[in-house]
């Protein structure tokens, strides 16, 4: 991990951290309702969780050899996928669902993007054993 | 991004993207795909590395190229090809008007 992908975490822990307070204070002055405030918040974790899910497929790292990179890439591809849609589904229903619903279903959105990356990443690694089984029979 | 909507506005370097999406491939590979010059060739994945749109890993002489597309320039190039959204783009698959082989 590099030093500018360390102050982009840092600036974007800052600015959740920020705003969580900010929509607190808000909630306090009675400027908008708790309800408000807690949805908010949520949206602003959904959009940030798309937003890094976005470059995920971006993270491929120096390529050894062609094969593994493939299986690497497809990996995070899913993931980058998966945990897009995910996160602005989450922010979706954090927005306009109603709350109970809300948080029930973006639990399982969640966990099905983590499931399909999980599922994917180890059918990329069975495959590559396979394959380096076969090649060596 | 102004890189990367240049980078897709292109269909040959779009339909190069395509290809990369199945497999990474050598540069002799992506070219013999395309009836264009291999400088010309050299020029489009020059432009699709410059955009970070593709990684480019070298062996002795042969170049390997690999996809290296975020979600977002993904769906844009998804929409790209199948709407023809920028406007006078040939077919992926049509001949190129310049470097043609000889």
């Amino acid at each position: 991990m590099n030093t500018k992908s360390l102050m982009t975490g840092g600036a974007a822990a800052a600015l959740l951290i920020a705003a969580a307070l900010g929509l607190k204070v808000a909630e306090h002055s009675q400027l908008i309702a708790p309800v408000t405030g807690a949805r908010s918040f949520q949206v602003m974790i959904g959009l940030g969780l798309a937003f890094y899910a976005n470059f995920i497929p971006k993270t491929l790292g120096a390529m050894r050899n062609p094969a593994s990179a493939s299986r690497r890439q497809a990996a995070l591809r899913v993931a980058g996928w998966s945990f897009t849609v995910a996160g602005l589904a989450y922010a979706g229903l954090s927005a306009f669902a109603p709350t109970e619903l809300s948080d029930l279903l973006s639990m399982l959105i969640m966990g099905s993007a983590v499931a399909i990356t999980l599922i994917y990443a180890a059918a990329c690694v069975l495959g590559a054993a396979g394959t380096s089984k076969g090649s060596a029979g | 991004m102004n890189l990367v909507f240049k980078a897709l506005a292109d269909p040959t370097r779009r339909r190069v993207l395509e290809l990369l999406r199945v497999r990474p491939m050598t540069a002799g590979e992506l070219s013999d795909q395309f009836p264009v010059s291999k400088p010309t060739m050299s020029a489009h994945f020059a432009v699709l590395r410059e955009a970070n749109l593709v990684d480019a890993h070298k062996s002795g002489k042969t170049i390997t190229y690999i996809l290296k597309l975020s979600v977002l320039e993904e769906a844009l190039l998804g929409f790209a090809g199948a709407f023809g959204m920028f406007a006078g783009a040939a077919k992926p698959d049509a001949p190129l008007n310049t470097g043609t082989k000889p």
